[in-house]
């Protein structure tokens, strides 16, 4: 659990750096610039970090459309890692679209989003802040974290755990939940999750495909993943925010020996809400909740899947085709999964 | 506020790097000094009449210390500063007094002297407006090695001053004294290295 936790901490943290970096590099100029300013640099900005945590809590529901026999269940743990599309890099800023806060040079350009490359001073456009129309500083373009050049990928992380129950007539009722977690100290954040998908099986009410060799189901689930950040806990100022999930698709596997192969295809969508709440005073002005920004997706999602089955643990990867596409590898353990009449085990036992 | 943001700032780094290159930024401001006072003392009989030139007047501003002002919060995180543009502005003239000025300008830091340019300024007793000194784009006659005391002074955190020599020329007041104030106008970047 303490790996759970530390994983949904780390994407906390990432979908916080542009408040942190923001705050570090003069967040009382952001601030004063306008909320509506601050609000629209910062949605722009973070647009790649929480459109990937809206797709990632959509993925990895599931690595069989079998559902298991009545009191059978599975446990598994995973990580999906939605990957940024290039276009996701950078974001467009210009003049026009903002009331104190301008290029330095030029009326539009290219900045980096949370996910784009790390630039140098050198290498980022300059913004103005204005106040009545006077210049009161000019800041560098936040940056983007250049996770790419540290790791395989640039993609938003999301890890999940997950218990999946088999009930009856080929169904199975599936479970996303960890407790209220404090991150760190009690009052420095918290994360909570929670997620219900159902899986049934439709082929037993197929004539003729009942009978063919793979199995086939519909699977829906919803998962909701809130985390809260302290900003400064003692004046209560927390970065909050929470992703809503939805996913709907039919399902089909076909089990080979060790091996499953799975694929979906369906509609997902997501909204994600980033709050930075509390009261935070400049050397001008309060501002109470300053930042409130809103994210949705939605679309077809098609994925495939392999699972590899050793005894009782499963180890299993995914790959889901939509904006950002998301990849996903988990590991876990199955007992009393379901059999299929016409899936015959090519090594007894298994 | 920042001490959370610090930390939350230092775990984001150590996760995304592990970045070796950290975080960047340049931070620019204009920052304007305290006026310094001069007094441009005539003998009587002189009211009202062209001077060709004046005595010398050597005068210096406070300590300056734009770090500790505007850049001060941001401590070792900072890499360098740049001079990017120096204006100055007189204000304060007398009605009716006109004077061109000769104007050595000099930055004292610990200790020690060093000529930021020579300039005449004409027709001072107009240049209530801003008028640039120093830009780095265009250096010009500015000696490189002052604006880079200026910059050392400001990363090290101690305070220069700026001295003044001014002689007037052609100068014609209707009193026998006049006192002005000559204002200076810095264009600072400050580099921030988040490691």
């Amino acid at each position: 659990m303490k790996i759970y936790t530390r994983i949904l901490l780390i994407t906390g943290l990432m979908v916080s750096m542009a408040n942190v970096s923001k705050a570090q590099l003069d967040f009382d100029s952001f601030l004063e610039a306008g909320l509506a300013d601050a609000n629209k640099l910062l949605e722009a900005y973070m647009a790649p970090a929480f459109k990937g945590i809206g797709y990632g809590v959509n993925a990895g529901w599931y690595n069989t459309a079998r559902p298991h026999k009545t009191l059978g269940f599975d446990l598994n743990i995973s990580v999906n890692a939605a990957i940024v599309p290039t276009s996701g890099e950078f974001f467009t800023f210009n003049n026009a679209d903002y009331t104190n806060v301008k290029l330095s040079n030029g009326t539009s350009a290219q900045l980096p989003t949370l996910f784009g490359p790390n630039l140098g001073a050198d290498d980022l456009p300059e913004l103005r802040f204005l106040d009545n129309g006077e210049e009161t500083i000019r800041i560098s373009a936040p940056t983007g974290l250049g996770l790419d050049e540290v790791l395989p990928m640039n993609a938003v992380p999301s890890p999940m755990i997950q218990l999946g129950i088999g009930l009856i007539k080929g169904t199975d009722l599936k479970i996303r939940y960890t407790p209220d977690i404090s991150l760190g100290d009690e009052d420095e954040g918290s994360v909570k999750l929670f997620g219900i998908g159902v899986m049934h099986d439709i082929k037993q009410y197929l004539p003729v495909v009942n009978k063919l060799p793979f199995d086939l189901s519909m699977f829906v689930g919803y998962t909701n993943l809130k985390t809260s950040i302290a900003v400064d806990s003692d004046l209560n100022q927390f970065a909050e925010f929470e992703t809503k999930g939805t996913v709907v698709q039919a399902l089909i596997s076909k089990k080979i020996a060790l091996l499953t192969v799975y694929g979906g295809l369906g509609y997902a969508k997501s909204k994600t809400t980033f709050g930075l709440n509390g009261v935070y005073t400049t050397e001008n002005s309060s501002y109470t909740d300053p930042i409130s920004l809103a994210y949705e997706n939605g679309g077809l999602k098609a994925n495939v899947g392999l699972r590899i089955r050793l005894l009782f643990f499963n180890l299993f990867g995914e790959y889901s085709f939509q904006e950002y596409s998301t990849a996903t590898v988990g590991i876990g353990f199955s007992f009393r999964e379901g059999a299929s009449s016409t899936n015959i085990p090519m090594v007894p036992g298994i | 506020m920042k001490k959370n943001l610090l930390l939350i700032l230092l775990m984001a780094t150590i996760i995304s790097a592990c970045g070796e290159a950290g975080i960047q930024s340049d931070i620019s401001q204009v920052v304007e000094t305290d006026p310094v006072t001069v007094t441009i003392d005539l003998p009587a009989q002189a009211v009202g009449v062209l001077v060709n030139e004046t005595p010398a007047i050597t005068v210096e501003t406070g300590d300056i210390s734009i770090t500790s002002d505007e850049f001060g919060e941001y401590g070792d995180q900072l890499q360098r500063f740049t001079i990017n543009k120096i204006w100055y502005k007189l204000q304060g003239f007398d009605a009716g007094n006109e004077a061109d000025l000769d104007i050595t300008l000099n930055i004292i830091s610990e200790g020690t002297t060093t000529k930021l340019l020579e300039t005449t300024v004409v027709d001072a007793h107009t240049k209530t407006d801003d008028v640039l000194l120093f830009d780095k784009a265009a250096p010009g006659d500015v000696n490189s090695a002052a604006v880079s005391v200026i910059e050392g002074a400001l990363l090290n955190g101690t305070s220069f001053k700026i001295e003044l020599v001014l002689v007037g020329k052609n100068v014609r007041f209707q009193s026998s004294s006049d006192s002005f104030d000559f204002l200076f106008k810095f264009d600072v970047t400050a580099r921030v290295q988040l490691d």
